[in-house]
C-alpha cells in the first residue's frame, strides 16, 4: 500500500476536542464505533450509511443538519461506489476519489480527533475497510441572507452593500473591491466549543507590519470556550478595557473597510457576526462617514465639521446650562436671563435635577424605542417626547428650555456616525452634568481635561488615539477634520502604514489638463 | 514616567510656554504698581528681556546633558552626595511649585465664582487629575499640551485686543517717575515666574537626540513668543488701571476682563477666560507633579519604568496636605508668592543653576586640560 501522509494541517484539535486523538481502525465497523463512543454519544443527528455493495465495505457518515443534501446526492453518492470499487488503497485510491468525485475540497487524515473536527464543520467522512485513512469531503450547508444594506449605518451616496453573517460572503466583498494579491488574509479558530471562524485582512506593503504582527499576536492569544460576536472579540483585543471609547471600531459597510484597508489598517471578520472590526483607528475618523468623499472638499469638510460640533454640543450643552444658570448666570445677555429665570419659575428643582430628569427620561424612550417593534417603536419615541416633553412643561416639573436643550442635543448625538463612540458620548454627557451642577465651570473644565487626558492617553493598537491632533500632525489634518481634494490625499498616515514616504500616487498630482 | 516615552520639540516647548504664561499676570502686576508705579511696563520689559536671556542659557544648560534629568546631571556634575544633596532641595522646590499652582487654580475658582464650595473639593479634584497625569506619563501631557498653549495663547491675545479701548496712556505716565532700584525690584516678581523655564532641565531628557537642535529652538522661540504675550498683558493690566487701583486688586487679570465686551451679546466673559486659563493650569499641574514623581525616583536611584500607582496616591495625599495647611487662602498664598518665594525661587531658577553652569565649563576644562596632558 503506498503511504499517504497525514494531512491535518498541523493543527491541535485535540485540545479543542475531547477525548484525545486516536489512530483510525482499519476495520469500518471499528471506526464507526470508536467516533461514536468517543466523541458523538447521544448526537442523534449523526448519520452513517454503510455500503456492502462494492468489492471494498464502506462507511458514510455525516451530521445531517450541517451538510447540503443536494451536494451529498448529486456529487457524491452516484460516484462513491465507481470510486471505491477496485481494490486501490493508500495514495491510488486518494487519488482515485479525487479524479471520480466532482467535489472540489477532498482530504485524508488519520487522526480520529480530526475526522471529529471535521464532520463538526459540515463535511461527509468515508471508511474504508482496509485502510487507516479517512477520507473527507467538503459539503457543508451554507446558511446566509441576502447582501442589503446596513441597517444602522445607512448610506446615502456610497455602496449599499453591507456584510453579512457569512465570513466567506464578507470575504468575497472585499476581494471583489480588492482584486490584488497584496490582499493578505490569516484564519483563526477560536472557541473550543463554538469553534467560531476569524479572519485578519490587511494589505501587505501598505499595513504597517508591527501593528499586523500585534494584532495577530493579540488574536492568537485568545482563549475561550465560545465566540459568538466580533464585540465579544474586541473586548479581548483591545488595548484598554475600561474605557467608554471603542479603541477598535465597527462595521457593517464594506466601502468603510475597503477605505480602512487602502489607509493602512486591519479588518478582522468573525463568523457569524455581519459587524465587522477594524482598527487601528484615530478618535476622529470616527466622526468620518463614507460619504465625505463622494461630496466636493467643501461640503466634505463642512459636514465633518458639523459632526465634530454636534459632539461638542452633546457632550458639552446640558452641562454648560446647568452651569450658567446655576453658577455663572451672569455670563449671558441680561434679556436671555430674565427668559431663563422666567421659564424656571415654576420649576420646583435644581436646574441639574431637571436635567437629569428630562435626559433619564429621554435615555428610557430611546431604549424602549430600540427594544419594540420598528413601527410601534418609532410611534413610542415620538409620541413619548413630545407628549412626556410638553405635559412635563405644563405640569411645572421642567422649564420650556429644558426640552429645547434636551432636543438638540438628542438630534445632535444622533449625528456621530459610530454607534458604540455615541453611546459613550452619552453616558460621559452625564458624568459632566454632575460636576457642572456640582462645581460650574470648575467641573466642566476638571471634566473636559480629564477627558482630554484619558483621551490622549488611549491607544489603539498602539497607534495613539487622538493623531493628528496629539501628537500633532500636519499632513494627516488633511484627511481628519478637514477633508482635502483627493489629489492631494496621496500620503499614508505615519502610524498605519508601513512606509510613510511612499505615496500612493505621484505628488503634485496631474490636472487632466496636464495628461492630455 | 517612563524615559524610555519619547516628546517632540514642540512639545516640550508647549510644556514649557504653558508653565510661563499661566503664573505671572495672576498676582504679579499688583505688587508690581506697589513699587514701579507708572512703570510697570519698564519692569515688565526687562524681565522679558532677561527671561529670554536666561531661557538661552538654561537650554544650553539643560543640552549639556541630554538624555539626563536635572537630578540625574546633578550626581554627575557634583559627585554622588553633594548631587544628592542639592537634588533634595530641587525635590522641595517642585514641590512648592506644584503647592503653588495648585492653590492658585483651587483659590481663583473658588474666589470667583464658588465662595461657598470647601477648597478641599478643589484641591482633591485636581490631585487626582495629577496622579492620573503621572499614571499617563510626561510623553500624554506633552502630547496635550500643543492645542492647550494654543488656545491659552489665543484667549490672551482676544484679551489683549479687546480690552484695548479701555487702556489709558495717562496710566503711562510720567515716565520714570519710580528709581531704577524699584523698577528693577518690581521687575523681580515677573522674572521669578519667567525662570521657571529651568524646568527645561527635567524636560529635556524626554526628547529624542536627534531632534534636540529644534527641541532648543523651540523652546527659545515658544518661551519668547510667551514672555512677549504675557509682558503685554501685564502692560495692558497698567494701562487700564492707575497704579494705585492696581495696587488694591486681587486678580487684576480678571479685572481686567470685566473690561471685555463681545459686542451687546455676551456682558461678563470672565468665567469663559478663566476657564481656558483653569484649562492651561490643569496640564501645568499635572506636568510639575510627575516631575515631583521622576525626581523622587531618580533620587532613590532607579530610573526608567514608571512610578506605582501606589507611590502616586501617596505623592497626591501629600500635596493635598500641604495645599490644604501650608496656603489655605488666597491672601495667604498671594502673600507668600510675593513676600518669600519670588526670592527664594530665583535661588532655585537662577542662582544655582549658574553655579551649575560655571561647574560644568570647569568640569569641561579640566576634562581637555587632562585629554591635552595625555597627549
Amino acid at each position: 500500500m503506498d503511504n499517504l501522509t497525514d494531512n491535518t494541517g498541523g493543527t491541535d484539535y485535540t485540545s479543542q476536542l475531547e477525548p484525545v486523538s486516536s489512530a483510525i481502525p482499519v476495520h469500518v465497523q471499528a471506526a464507526v464505533q470508536q467516533l461514536k463512543d468517543g466523541y458523538f454519544q447521544r448526537v442523534d443527528d449523526l448519520y452513517v450509511r454503510y455500503n456492502n455493495v462494492s468489492s471494498a465495505p464502506s462507511a458514510l457518515i455525516y451530521i445531517h443538519t450541517i451538510v447540503d443534501p443536494s451536494i451529498l446526492e448529486r456529487d457524491l453518492l452516484p460516484y462513491l461506489n465507481q470510486a471505491v470499487e477496485h481494490s486501490d488503497a493508500g495514495k491510488k485510491l486518494f487519488d482515485r476519489l479525487k479524479q471520480y468525485i466532482p467535489i472540489g475540497q477532498i482530504d485524508h487524515t488519520t487522526d480520529m480527533a480530526y475526522v471529529a473536527y471535521m464532520l463538526l464543520q459540515g463535511q461527509v467522512v468515508l471508511f474504508i475497510e482496509g485502510e487507516a485513512n479517512a477520507y473527507l469531503f467538503q459539503t457543508k450547508l451554507i446558511y446566509q441572507r441576502a447582501i442589503d444594506e446596513p441597517s444602522t449605518e445607512p448610506s446615502t451616496s456610497g455602496a449599499k452593500e453591507g456584510f453579512n453573517e457569512s465570513l466567506d460572503t464578507s470575504m468575497a466583498l472585499l476581494r471583489q473591491r480588492i482584486r490584488s494579491p497584496l490582499f493578505k488574509n490569516k484564519k483563526y479558530t477560536i472557541g473550543s466549543l463554538t469553534q467560531t471562524r476569524v479572519v485578519i485582512a490587511y494589505i501587505e506593503s501598505v499595513s504597517n507590519p508591527a501593528v499586523i504582527k500585534e494584532i495577530e499576536r493579540r488574536i492568537g492569544s485568545v482563549e475561550l470556550d465560545a465566540l459568538q460576536s466580533s464585540h465579544q472579540l474586541l473586548e479581548f483585543i483591545q488595548d484598554q478595557r475600561y474605557t467608554l471609547f471603542p479603541l477598535i471600531a465597527k462595521t457593517e459597510r464594506t466601502d468603510r473597510i475597503v477605505q480602512h484597508l487602502l489607509n493602512g489598517g486591519f479588518a478582522i471578520i468573525v463568523d457569524g457576526t455581519s459587524s465587522t472590526l477594524y482598527g487601528p483607528i484615530n478618535f476622529l475618523e470616527l466622526l468620518h462617514a463614507p460619504e465625505d468623499h463622494n461630496f466636493s472638499t467643501w461640503a466634505g469638510t463642512f459636514f465633518r465639521m458639523l459632526r465634530f460640533t454636534a459632539m461638542l454640543i452633546t457632550i458639552f450643552m446640558p452641562s454648560l446650562y446647568v452651569a450658567l444658570s446655576s453658577f455663572h448666570p451672569d455670563l449671558l445677555p441680561t434679556f436671555l436671563t430674565y427668559s431663563i429665570i422666567a421659564g424656571r419659575e415654576r420649576v420646583p428643582f435644581p436646574s441639574i435635577v431637571e436635567v437629569l430628569l428630562m435626559e433619564g427620561t429621554f435615555e428610557l424612550l430611546r431604549e424602549a424605542g430600540i427594544r419594540l417593534p420598528k413601527i410601534v417603536g418609532s410611534t413610542i419615541s415620538i409620541v413619548g417626547a413630545l407628549v412626556i416633553g410638553e405635559s412635563a412643561v405644563n405640569a411645572g416639573i421642567i422649564s420650556p428650555q429644558m426640552v429645547i436643550i434636551v432636543s438638540i442635543t438628542a438630534i445632535c448625538s444622533f449625528t456621530i456616525p459610530n454607534y458604540s463612540l455615541g453611546v459613550g458620548l452619552r453616558l460621559i454627557r452625564f458624568i459632566f452634568i454632575m460636576l457642572a451642577g456640582t462645581l460650574g465651570f470648575f467641573g466642566i473644565v476638571f471634566c473636559m481635561m480629564f477627558l482630554y487626558l484619558h483621551l490622549t492617553g488611549l491607544r489603539s493598537v498602539g497607534v495613539p488615539y487622538l493623531t493628528p491632533v496629539a501628537p500633532f500632525r500636519r499632513k494627516e489634518m488633511r484627511d481628519s477634520l478637514l477633508r482635502y481634494p483627493a489629489p492631494k490625499l496621496n500620503t499614508y498616515s505615519e502610524f498605519l502604514a508601513e512606509d510613510v514616504n511612499r505615496l500612493r500616487f505621484p505628488e503634485p498630482a496631474p490636472t487632466p489638463n496636464d495628461r492630455k | 514616567m517612563d524615559l524610555s516615552e519619547k516628546i517632540t520639540p514642540l512639545q516640550v516647548a508647549g510644556l514649557i510656554a504653558l508653565l510661563v504664561a499661566t503664573q505671572n499676570h495672576v498676582f504679579a502686576p499688583a505688587i508690581m504698581a506697589r513699587f514701579a508705579h507708572e512703570d510697570i511696563w519698564i519692569s515688565s520689559l526687562l524681565s522679558a528681556a532677561g527671561a529670554f536671556l536666561f531661557c538661552v542659557y538654561a537650554v544650553w544648560l539643560a543640552g549639556q546633558f541630554p538624555n539626563l534629568t536635572l537630578i540625574q546631571f546633578l550626581s554627575v556634575l557634583l559627585g554622588r552626595w553633594i548631587g544628592k544633596a542639592i537634588g533634595i532641595l530641587y525635590l522641595g522646590y517642585f514641590i512648592c511649585l506644584t503647592v503653588i499652582y495648585v492653590q492658585m487654580l483651587a483659590t481663583s475658582f473658588k474666589t470667583l465664582f464658588l465662595p461657598m464650595t470647601p477648597l478641599i473639593v478643589f484641591v482633591v479634584l485636581i490631585v487626582l487629575f495629577c496622579i492620573y497625569g503621572a499614571a499617563q506619563g510626561m510623553s500624554v501631557l506633552g502630547k496635550m499640551s500643543t492645542l492647550v498653549i494654543l488656545a491659552l495663547l489665543l484667549a490672551m491675545l482676544l484679551l489683549i485686543a479687546g480690552t484695548l479701548p479701555s487702556v489709558e496712556m495717562s496710566n503711562f505716565l510720567p515716565i520714570r517717575q519710580s528709581t531704577w532700584f524699584n523698577i528693577f525690584h518690581a521687575s523681580l516678581f515677573n522674572l521669578a515666574s519667567f525662570t521657571q523655564s529651568i524646568v527645561v532641565t527635567m524636560l529635556f531628557a524626554f526628547v529624542q537626540p536627534d531632534k534636540m537642535k529644534y527641541a532648543k529652538k523651540y523652546v527659545i522661540w515658544g518661551s519668547m513668543l510667551t514672555f512677549v504675550v504675557t509682558s503685554l498683558l501685564v502692560i495692558e493690566v497698567n494701562g487700564a488701571f492707575s497704579p494705585n487701583q492696581l495696587e488694591m486688586l486681587t486678580f487684576p487679570t480678571v479685572e481686567l476682563i470685566t473690561l471685555f465686551n463681545f459686542g451687546t451679546f455676551f456682558e461678563r466673559v470672565e468665567s469663559i477666560f478663566v476657564s481656558v486659563w483653569g484649562a492651561a493650569m490643569f496640564l501645568v499641574i499635572g506636568m510639575l507633579f510627575t516631575s515631583c514623581l521622576i525626581i523622587i525616583r531618580h533620587l532613590l536611584g532607579r530610573s526608567g519604568r514608571s512610578a506605582s500607582k501606589r507611590f502616586s496616591l501617596l505623592f497626591g495625599a501629600a500635596v493635598l496636605l500641604l495645599c490644604l495647611y501650608y496656603v489655605p487662602n488666597t491672601q495667604k498664598l498671594s502673600y507668600f508668592m510675593l513676600h518669600y518665594w519670588t526670592y527664594l525661587s530665583l535661588v532655585f531658577q537662577v542662582g544655582i543653576p549658574l553655579l551649575l553652569g560655571l561647574a560644568c565649563l570647569v568640569a569641561r576644562g579640566r576634562m581637555s586640560h587632562a585629554d591635552n596632558t595625555d597627549a
